[in-house]
């Protein structure tokens, strides 16, 4: 995935100027900086949340999990890993009445809530609902994944999993980005990472030595 | 007993109304506050093409046409919308029908109505008694409900819930969602079109006021007590608030009065519903819509 | 020339109706945020009231005030016993919208009740005064008056004291304003008074004009909606350029397309500002 010059407008305010990101096939990618920063901006623009002319193109590749957590509440953990493997036309959705599809399955066993898939979304716990979103990024077969703060409020043991399953994916040539605030984590599992601040890119590079960037070091942890 | 046969028919059309619009509001979340619009707009377009000379049946297909052509095009204008503003929208095109239906006098008759409406042939056979006009209603609407259940159920049941309950999320997963939105609300809308169709060759005389915004808010008030989303819910609530008037009579509360007192009583209830069990009376708890 | 001036008396009038109509709606719009539908409820309870009052012989300030009165107190009512349980368990605009329908339903089934379906006039006896060619009935006047003062006082309590920068504030971010000190429950309790008020004065108007009867609130509240649009929902001082401009409009379609086309020319009108607006945003 190559983004050249990519800039977004809220209305008067700028919240992404002239980024330029490129991610490889069986790579993971850490996106970090501070809050306002426009990681989110960016990730919307490439998920098709937010339009963009330039990069359409993009977005019919990509699927993504969100910060704060977005399952439907009126479906089952099945049903919304099904949202994302179904067929998409609407004279197809009609006539398809399918509650099983192996794909789902697969994803929801990666994730270990294979035994929760009728259980309704809104009866999971925090952890185990990103859980569910992950597996819906999974079973939607793009080659581009954007996690945005996925390791957010799971356990260490939870945690442990997810690692697995982002290596396992970049294994299978995925593009993978993650978006984090955990710096160990991006030095542990990232391939390169970009820092965003004020919605310019101000530093990109393998991790080790973009977290010794000073101008990093100012923007995303105060200089200390 | 034909007073109990006449009832079972009202109460089959208005639960056929109530099921139509619980799947709009309650499971796609698009909160349609005409749906007698379409209710009338069936019945019109079945009254004018009967007294052209043409079959129950044409009329039915001529009908439910234009309710498809219609509905369309009015959910595909009114889609920018946000949820709040589409219902103020849907209150706008109710007024809009009734104005044609006043105005068109030389078409519709105006505030005087359509009379003599004559009973449908289907197969030959002219649904003359009320009891057979029964069984067809319940067969007719039997599969339109079939139909709305089935689609409920299926991968476009799911999209729907989703569209409902977070929509931008499902932006991700390239549905077209405008797409579906406009597919339930013709389908919907026919259905209701189709209850018209019923209607207007039982009862046999229509005009503007059985088709007001007086009469969506009642079709919602069957939905919201019954259970949005719910189709049993809303045939139960249906069913319960059609009974409604033979209990007042059973109670003692004088005819002249008994239109006011439906009215008080359905505005309890809405209120009732909204504020302690928002679910619906019949509806299984986590069903909530809103 | 007497059709002119007619038809300018008959503006001004529409004006100061539609601008106190709208203002209260404003006040409903900036502490509910959702289309309160019990406002058409608000606009029953005064306009009847007031005809009670005037049935039983009380003189006109009287009834005025008697109408004010009741009003009052059932939108506080209201607010207690509906609108602060629907706050307190999250209720989506949805249902509010739908408990607000309910509301309006058990007034207009009430209203029926006591005061028939039929249509009911306001005045016994008008008095007309004649300037020059133009013809001003007294109940006419009175509206006017009625509605300039309402108005003033509008603005002025919206721009120039810390009510209206509280309502402001409360619209905007509730949290924020409750941090920041604001008293929430009074802010809250009295928008449903003035937004009472309002409703009161404006049902009083129309029914002088015209008549009432228990569904016309409904079609005074749906301009209200497309009047506080045209200048954005919860915007108090503009709202008297709304009615400006939405009175030109009525007059102008029923001159053109006849009375019988006034309402769904009024919808016309809501549906492109709602389509208008979102394209904005």
């Amino acid at each position: 995935m190559k983004l050249k010059n990519l800039s977004f407008s809220y209305g008067g305010i700028c919240a992404l100027r002239d980024v330029s990101i490129e991610c490889m096939p069986g790579s993971i990618t850490g996106i970090i900086g501070p809050n306002g920063s426009g990681k989110s901006t960016l990730v919307n623009m490439m998920t098709n949340m937010l339009p963009t002319k330039d990069f359409a193109h993009v977005q019919f590749t990509t699927t993504r999990t969100f910060q704060d957590v977005r399952l439907w509440k009126g479906l089952t953990v099945l049903d919304a890993v099904l949202l994302a493997c179904e067929s998409r036309g609407m004279f197809r959705a009609i006539i398809s009445t399918k509650t099983t599809n192996p794909i789902a399955h697969e994803a929801l066993d990666h994730v270990g809530l294979m035994h929760k898939k009728d259980v309704n979304v809104t009866q999971l716990s925090y952890g185990e609902r990103k859980l569910v979103e992950l597996a819906r990024a999974l079973a939607s077969q793009k080659p581009i994944l954007f996690f945005d703060e996925l390791f957010a409020g799971l356990s260490s043991v939870a945690k442990e999993r997810v690692i697995g399953i982002l290596i396992e994916e970049k294994k299978s040539m995925k593009t993978i980005v993650v978006i984090e605030h955990n710096l160990k984590l991006i030095q542990d599992i990232c391939n390169s990472v970009y820092v965003l601040d004020g919605g310019r890119c101000i530093a990109s590079g393998i991790p080790e030595e973009v977290l010794k960037n000073p101008l990093v070091q100012e923007a995303y942890s105060g200089g200390i | 007993m034909e007073y109990l046969i006449h009832l079972s028919i009202i109460l089959l059309i208005y639960s056929g109304l109530a099921v139509s619009l619980s799947v709009l509001v309650g499971k796609a979340g698009i909160f349609s506050v005409a749906h007698a619009t379409w209710f009338g707009v069936g019945a019109y377009a079945t009254a004018l093409s009967m007294f052209g000379g043409y079959s129950y049946g044409t009329s039915v297909v001529v009908a439910i046409s234009v309710t498809l052509v219609v509905s369309a095009f009015v959910s595909i204008v009114l889609l920018p919308l946000a949820k709040e503003q589409y219902a103020i929208g849907s209150f706008g095109y109710s007024v809009l029908f009734s104005t044609i239906l006043i105005q068109g006098a030389s078409v519709t008759h105006g505030t005087v109505g359509m009379f003599g409406i004559p009973r449908p042939t289907v197969f030959g056979f002219l649904l003359e008694s009320n009891i057979s006009f029964l069984v067809f209603t319940a067969v007719v609407l039997g599969s339109a409900v079939t139909i709305l259940w089935y689609i409920t159920r299926s991968h476009f049941g799911r999209v729907l819930c989703a569209i409902r309950d977070d929509e931008p999320a499902l932006k991700v997963f390239h549905y077209n969602i405008n797409h579906f939105k406009v597919l339930i609300y013709a389908i919907t809308s026919a259905v209701a079109a189709l209850c018209g169709t019923l209607y207007a060759t039982y009862v046999s005389f229509i005009d503007p006021s059985s088709f007001s915004l007086t009469e969506s808010i009642f079709i919602l008030t069957l939905v919201a007590v019954g259970g949005l989303g719910s189709l049993r819910g809303s045939a139960l609530g249906a069913a319960t608030l059609m009974l409604l008037p033979e209990m007042l009579r059973f109670v003692g509360v004088p005819s002249e009065s008994a239109a006011e007192w439906r009215m008080v009583i359905y505005g309890i209830l809405l209120v009732y519903v909204g504020l302690y069990r928002p679910q619906g009376f019949f509806a299984r708890p986590h069903l909530t819509a809103a | 020339m007497e059709a002119l001036s007619t038809a300018t008396v008959q503006i001004v009038w529409t004006i100061a109706t539609y601008t106190v109509l709208s203002i209260g709606f404003n006040y409903l719009w900036s502490i509910n945020r959702f289309f309160d539908i019990g406002y058409a409820a608000q606009i029953l309870v005064g306009a009847y009231s007031f005809y009670a009052f005037e049935r039983a012989g009380a003189s006109l300030p009287v009834a005025a005030c008697g109408a004010l009165g009741i009003s009052v107190i059932c939108a506080l009512i209201l607010e207690r016993f509906v609108y602060v349980r629907l706050r307190a368990q999250y209720a989506s605009p949805l249902m509010s919208l739908i408990v607000s329908v309910g509301v309006l339903a058990v007034v207009q089934g009430v209203v029926s009740m006591l005061f028939t379906t039929q249509s009911q006039t306001l005045v016994v006896a008008e008095h007309y005064f004649r300037f020059s060619t133009v013809s001003v009935s007294y109940s006419q006047i009175l509206t006017i008056i009625l509605g300039c003062i309402v108005y003033m006082c509008a603005r002025y309590v919206s721009t120039h004291t810390s009510f209206g920068t509280q309502v402001r504030a409360v619209q905007d971010n509730e949290q924020l304003a409750r941090t920041s000190g604001v008293g929430i429950a009074r802010v809250r309790s009295l928008s449903v008074m003035c937004a009472a008020v309002c409703a009161t004065v404006a049902g009083i108007g129309v029914g002088l004009n015209t008549s009432i009867n228990p569904a016309f609130s409904m079609s005074l509240l749906l301009d209200a909606v497309v009047i506080s649009m045209i200048f954005g929902l919860g915007n108090i001082p503009r709202a008297i350029y709304g009615a400006m401009l939405f009175s030109c409009i009525e007059v102008a379609s029923v001159w053109v397309v006849g009375p019988g086309w006034k309402d769904a020319t009024t919808f016309s009108v809501l549906i492109m500002l709602l389509l208008y607006r979102s394209a904005k945003t």
